[in-house]
């Protein structure tokens, strides 16, 4: 009898260790990668409302993102290019990736189109011709 | 998050030639208005006008010229009515 309960007393213990391992693993990964994220968007860029567009719902891990301010100036991440460097830059991911490479241009609801121009004017003249527009699709 | 695609002309579309000549939209965007087929509108104007426009053909060509000196919110705010209104042969082309 007594060793029967021994027996059943050691099955009734899960070693949960292993399982929030990885899970303390998984919270730490997602925070990073969300951290990395907000650290590649310009947040002082306001985008334009677009309630109608088609929803971001899978994204081409080649996509570049450009960032244009208020001013006019062009953002890669947090590094300021003048327009001819981001034109020499195209042309480099047009030689590694191809002339589909999806541009995404963050455009400020606010900077004049001849700025946002000048970045398509790149894309076209580096022969990237997919480039899509930012928007905010609601309201927050 | 939207995208907004505005496809600059491929070299292989550029080859491909329209079978027939299409039926064209002219929209305006500048700095404080919208025009279509050179007629002034606001944006409630633009949107009614659209939505009326696409009844009669969603396949018909519109051409976005963008003054130079308008806000970006502008284009996207013309690119969301044309998709709104289920326009989908949109040409975005930049006045200097």
């Amino acid at each position: 009898m007594s060793r029967r309960r021994k027996r059943n007393n050691v099955s009734d213990d899960v070693n949960l260790t292993p399982m929030i391992d990885v899970v303390f693993q998984m919270i730490i990964s997602f925070v990073c990668t969300v951290e990395l994220e907000k650290l590649s968007l310009n947040e002082s860029i306001r985008l334009a409302l677009s309630p109608h567009g088609p929803a971001v719902e899978k994204k081409d891990p080649r996509t570049v993102t450009v960032d244009v301010d208020q001013n006019g100036k062009i953002y890669f991440g947090s590094t300021r290019l003048s327009p001819e460097l981001f034109l020499q830059i195209m042309r480099k991911t047009v030689s590694d990736y191809g002339q589909d490479v999806p541009v995404v241009i963050r455009g400020d609801g606010k900077t004049k189109h001849d700025d946002i121009r000048k970045v398509m004017d790149a894309c076209k003249g580096a022969g990237l011709w997919r480039v899509k527009f930012a928007a905010i699709k609601d309201k927050v | 998050m939207a995208h907004l695609d505005v496809f600059t002309p491929s070299e292989e579309a550029q080859a491909q030639k329209p079978e027939k000549p299409p039926n064209m939209l002219r929209v305006g965007v500048f700095q404080h208005y919208f025009t279509i087929n050179d007629r002034r509108l606001d944006v409630n104007g633009l949107e009614r006008m659209l939505i009326k426009l696409a009844l009669l053909d969603k396949e018909q060509s519109v051409m976005i010229n963008v003054s130079a000196q308008s806000p970006h919110e502008s284009l996207v705010k013309a690119l969301d009515l044309c998709t709104q209104a289920e326009l989908r042969n949109l040409s975005v082309f930049s006045a200097h």
